[in-house]
C-alpha cells in the first residue's frame, strides 16, 4: 500500500511539477514585458494588471516558487519510502528485490538506492529539487526577473525526470510475489568509495543544472549583463568541487576495487564525469572574463549551456547501453527519453542565443595578449580542445559502428597521446596565467615575474634527467615545479605586500590574503592539488614498474627494490561474502627490513559467486605505493598467482584531490564585504508607489 | 490500495493548493521588488570597484608598470565616478557617505576605502536580503 502510495506521490509531483514549470515562464514572460514598457517597474506599479494589489507576474511567478517546495516535498517523501523498502527488505518491489538482499549491511542498503537505474533515477530527482529549493529559497528575494524563469527552468529539468520515473523507469513498481531473499547488490558497488563516489558525483552534476537555469534565464529575460554570471560563481563552483571530489573518488574506488594497476582507464562513464568537469572548469575562468571586462558573453553561456548537455549525455550513456563499461546500468528503455530530452535542449537554446546574438555584443576588446584575459581565453581553448578529444574517443566506437559497421574502440594510449600534450600546454598556462596582471603586463613586469619560476624549473631540469632520459616526464616534472614556483611566489609577495602596507606578521598577512582575498588565492590552493595530482599522474605514467607471478608458500618476488614473500592464503567469513586474502610480507630488498604485511584479496558474493571482486593489497607511501593484486590460486592456497605494481608518487593525487576540495572551500567562503550606504540598497518602489510587504 | 487513493487524496488536495493557492492574491509574498536597473548599476560599480582594488593589489605585486597602472587606475576610477554619479543622480542622494558637497573623486576613495573594511553580502551574490533591510 505504501508503495502505491509512494508512487502516486511522483505522478502529484509531476503535475505540479508541469504547472509550476508553466507558471515560471509565464510570469517571466509577464515581468519582462511589463519592465520592458516600464524600465522602473518594481512589479508593483498602479499600472500593472493587478487585482488585491498583486500582479499576475507576481502571482505566478509566486505559485512557481511554490511548486519547487511542493515537488521537493513530494519527491522527498517518495525517496524517504524507498529507503524504508530498502531497510526493511520489502522484496516484493522489484528494484528491491533486484538491489538489495536480507545480508546485506545497512550501510549498503541505504545506498542501494542509487545502485539501480530506479533508484539512482529517484535520487537524482530529490537532489534537483533540493537544489532547486536551495537557489528559489537564496534568490527569492533579490532576482526579480529571472527568478521566475530559472524556477521555469529547474522545473523542466525536474520534470523530465519525473516523466522518466513514472513512465519509464518506475523504482516502486511490484513483482506480484514476495520472494524470500533479494538478488543482492552488484558486488563492484559494496565497496565504501562507491557508497560517497556517486552522492558526489550527482551533487555535482545535478548542481550545474542551477547556473544552467541563470543562463536560460538571462538569455530569457535579456538581462545579459554581468549581473547574472557574478550570481552563478559560487553556485557553480560548489557543484564543481563535489564532481571533482566525486572523480577522485572514483579514481580511488577503480585504484583499490577494480584491479587495473592504475586509477584512471578512459572507461567512458569515466569520461562522461570528466567531461562536464572540463567545460565547467573553463566557464569558470571565462566568467571571470566577463565580471572583469564585460566579454565573452556567447563563450559563457555557450559553455554552461555544453556542460548542462554534457551532463545528460553522460547519464544517457551510462543507461542506455550504446557504450560498454565497467560502471554501466544494463541496457535499459530510458535512452530514447534521454535523446528526445538532449534534442529539445539542444535545439531550444540553440535558438534561443541566436535571437539573443545582438544582445551577446562584448563591451571591450582584449588589451593585449600578455594579460590574464589573454591568459584565460587560451585556457578555455585548451579545456574545449581536450573536451572534444575526450568526446570523439569516447563515442568512437559509436561513430566508427555507425560509418563502417564495425565497431572499434580507442583505448586509454590513444587518449594519453592526444590529450596528453594538451594537458601540459594547460599546466603551462595555470603558471603563467597568475604571473599577468589583468589588461596589459609590461616587458619589465614580466621579467620580474618570471625569473624565479623559471629559474626553479630550470633548476629541476638536470635532477630529474637523473631519474630519467625520457623527455616527457622531465618536461612534464619541470612544468610542475614552474607552477608550483608561480604559486609559491603568488602567495609571499601577496603576504609581503600585505606586510608593508599593513605591518602583519607572516601567519596574519597569509590568513589576511585568504580570508580578504579568498577567490584568488583558493584559485591557488586549487592550483596546487592539480599540480600534485599532475605529479602524481607523470610518476605512474612513466615510472611504474609492474610484474606477473606465481608464488608457493615461502616463495618471494623481488621488484624496484622490494621483495615479496608469500607467507598464506585465508579465509574469512562475512554476512554476504567469503573473503579470501593473501597474506604477503614486504620487506627491503637491500636490508632485509620488514616494511608492511599486505593482504591481496578477493571477495566471493553468495548471490554472485561468479563475480569475484578484488581487493588490493596496498602498501602507501608518499614516494610510491607497493600494490599487489591475487588473481587466483591454485587447489588449496599452497600457491598464488599475483600481479605487483610498484606505483610511484600516487599518494599525491589523494593529497592534490583534498587541497582541491579545500581551495574550493576557500574560494568560496564568504569574505568581508563594503558595508553599502542606504543609496546602495535597492529602492523597493519608484517615486510614489506604497512600501512595505506585498500582497500577492 | 484503497488506502493509498485516500491517502493521497488528502495530500494532492493540500499540495495542489498550496500551489495554486497564490494565483488567488491572497498570499503574503516577498518577491523580490527591486528595480533591475538600479541593481545593474550597483553590480557595474562593484565590479569597478573590485577591478580598482584588483589593479591596486597587481601593481603593489609588480605585475603592473607605472605607467600601465596610472592609465588604467585612471580609466577604472572614471568609470566609477560616472557610476557613482548616475545612481546618485537617478535614485538617490549619498547621505552615508558623507556631506552631500563632497566630490565624485572623493566619493570613489570613500567608497574604495570601505571595501577595505567592512562585512555584508552583495545583493548580487546570493544573500538572501530582503528588500526592508
Amino acid at each position: 500500500m505504501i508503495f502505491d502510495f509512494a508512487y502516486l506521490t511522483l505522478v502529484l509531483a509531476l503535475i505540479l511539477c508541469a504547472f509550476g514549470m508553466a507558471a515560471g515562464f509565464w510570469g517571466g514572460r509577464l515581468t519582462s514585458m511589463q519592465a520592458e514598457h516600464n524600465p522602473l517597474y518594481s512589479g508593483r506599479s498602479p499600472t500593472s494588471n493587478s487585482l488585491n494589489g498583486a500582479s499576475w507576474s507576481e502571482r505566478l511567478t509566486e505559485s512557481s516558487f511554490h511548486s519547487i517546495y511542493a515537488v521537493c516535498t513530494l519527491v522527498g517523501i517518495a525517496a524517504v519510502i524507498l529507503w524504508y523498502g530498502l531497510l526493511t527488505d520489502q522484496f516484493q518491489i522489484g528494484y528491491i528485490w533486484n538491489s538489495s538482499e536480507r545480508t546485506l549491511p545497512t550501510f549498503y542498503k541505504f545506498a542501494a538506492i542509487w545502485g539501480g537505474q530506479a533508484g539512482s533515477l529517484l535520487f537524482w530527482t530529490l537532489l534537483l529539487s533540493l537544489f532547486s529549493t536551495a537557489a528559489a529559497v537564496t534568490f527569492r528575494t533579490n532576482q526579480r526577473t529571472l527568478m521566475p524563469y530559472v524556477n521555469g527552468t529547474l522545473l523542466a529539468a525536474i520534470l523530465f525526470f519525473l516523466v522518466l520515473l513514472v513512465f519509464s523507469a518506475n523504482p516502486f513498481e511490484q513483482i506480484g510475489v514476495v520472494p524470500s531473499d533479494g538478488r543482492g547488490l552488484n558486488p563492484l558497488l559494496q565497496n565504501y568509495w562507491m557508497v560517497i563516489h556517486p552522492v558526489m558525483l550527482y551533487l555535482g552534476w545535478v548542481g550545474l543544472t542551477v547556473p544552467f537555469a541563470f543562463a536560460v534565464a538571462a538569455l530569457l529575460s535579456k538581462r545579459l549583463d554581468r549581473r547574472w554570471v557574478r550570481t552563478v560563481r559560487r553556485w557553480t563552483l560548489i557543484p564543481w568541487m563535489f564532481l571533482s571530489a566525486g572523480i577522485i573518488m572514483g579514481s580511488q574506488w577503480a585504484y583499490m576495487e577494480l584491479g587495473w594497476g592504475g586509477y584512471w582507464a578512459w572507461d567512458p562513464v569515466e569520461n562522461a564525469s570528466f567531461l562536464p568537469w572540463l567545460t565547467a572548469t573553463a566557464f569558470l575562468h571565462s566568467i571571470i572574463i566577463q565580471e572583469q571586462r564585460g566579454i565573452l558573453k556567447v563563450w559563457n553561456v555557450t559553455l554552461i549551456w555544453l556542460t548542462f548537455t554534457l551532463v545528460i549525455l553522460g547519464t544517457f550513456t551510462t543507461r542506455s547501453g550504446i557504450l560498454s563499461s565497467v560502471h554501466s546500468f544494463a541496457q535499459s528503455p530510458v535512452g530514447p527519453y534521454f535523446l528526445v530530452f538532449l534534442a529539445v535542449t539542444t535545439i531550444g537554446f540553440l535558438l534561443l542565443l541566436y535571437r539573443r546574438m545582438a544582445l551577446l555584443q562584448g563591451e571591450n576588446e582584449i588589451d593585449s595578449i600578455s594579460s590574464r584575459e589573454g591568459a584565460f581565453l587560451a585556457n578555455n581553448w585548451l579545456f574545449a580542445g581536450i573536451a572534444f578529444v575526450v568526446l570523439w574517443g569516447t563515442f568512437y566506437p559509436m561513430f566508427s559502428e555507425i560509418l563502417t559497421g564495425e565497431r572499434i574502440s580507442v583505448a586509454a594510449p590513444w587518449f594519453n597521446r592526444v590529450a596528453g600534450p594538451l594537458f601540459l600546454l594547460l599546466f603551462v598556462l595555470m603558471g603563467v596565467g597568475p604571473l599577468l596582471g589583468w589588461r596589459r603586463t609590461g616587458a619589465k613586469a614580466l621579467r620580474r615575474q618570471f625569473t624565479w619560476p623559471l629559474a626553479a624549473a630550470l633548476i629541476s631540469v638536470p635532477l630529474l634527467l637523473l631519474t630519467s632520459r625520457n623527455v616527457f616526464p622531465v618536461a612534464g616534472f619541470s612544468i610542475c615545479v614552474f607552477v608550483a614556483a608561480t604559486i609559491v611566489q603568488e602567495f609571499v609577495r601577496g603576504m609581503n605586500a600585505r606586510r608593508r602596507s599593513k605591518g602583519e606578521s607572516l601567519a596574519v598577512a597569509l590568513w589576511g590574503l585568504l580570508r580578504r582575498n579568498g577567490r584568488r588565492y583558493g584559485g591557488y590552493v586549487i592550483h596546487f592539488g592539480i599540480v600534485l595530482i599532475g605529479v602524481a599522474i607523470i610518476g605512474n605514467e612513466f615510472y611504474q614498474s609492474t610484474t606477473h607471478v606465481t608464488l608457493t608458500e615461502g616463495e618471494s618476488v623481488e621488484l624496484s627494490g622490494y621483495s615479496l614473500r608469500y607467507v598464506a592464503l585465508e579465509s574469512v567469513q562475512r554476512s554476504n561474502h567469503t573473503e579470501v586474502r593473501a597474506n604477503l610480507l614486504v620487506s627491503d630488498k637491500q636490508t632485509g627490513r620488514e616494511l608492511a604485511k599486505i593482504f591481496p584479496r578477493r571477495n566471493i558474493y553468495d548471490k554472485a559467486p561468479d563475480q569475484p571482486t578484488s581487493e588490493v593489497g596496498l602498501r602507501m607511501t608518499p614516494a610510491e605505493d607497493v600494490y599487489v593484486i591475487l588473481n587466483g590460486w591454485q587447489g588449496d592456497g599452497r600457491s598464488a598467482t599475483f600481479t605487483v605494481y610498484i606505483n610511484p608518487l600516487t599518494m599525491w593525487m589523494w593529497v592534490g584531490g583534498l587541497l582541491v576540495v579545500l581551495g574550493t572551500v576557500v574560494s568560496v567562503w564568504p569574505h568581508p564585504q563594503p558595508k553599502q550606504s542606504s543609496r546602495e540598497l535597492t529602492p523597493q518602489f519608484p517615486e510614489g508607489a506604497t512600501a512595505g510587504q506585498a500582497t500577492a | 490500495m484503497w488506502v493509498a487513493l485516500l491517502l493521497i487524496c488528502v495530500l494532492g488536495f493540500a499540495a495542489v493548493g498550496y500551489v495554486i493557492w497564490p494565483l488567488s492574491g491572497r498570499t503574503k509574498t516577498t518577491l523580490s521588488l527591486e528595480v533591475e536597473e538600479h541593481v545593474d548599476l550597483l553590480t557595474r560599480k562593484e565590479v569597478a570597484l573590485e577591478a580598482i582594488r584588483e589593479l591596486e593589489f597587481d601593481h603593489s605585486v609588480g605585475k603592473i608598470e607605472d605607467g600601465d597602472f596610472e592609465r588604467f587606475n585612471r580609466i577604472l576610477r572614471n568609470r566609477a565616478m560616472r557610476l557613482i554619479e548616475r545612481i546618485d543622480l537617478e535614485y538617490g542622494g549619498s547621505q552615508d557617505l558623507g556631506p552631500q558637497a563632497v566630490q565624485l573623486n572623493e566619493l570613489v576613495e570613500l567608497e574604495i576605502s570601505n571595501r577595505r573594511r567592512v562585512k555584508e553580502t552583495l545583493p548580487n551574490e546570493g544573500g538572501s536580503r530582503s528588500p526592508e533591510e
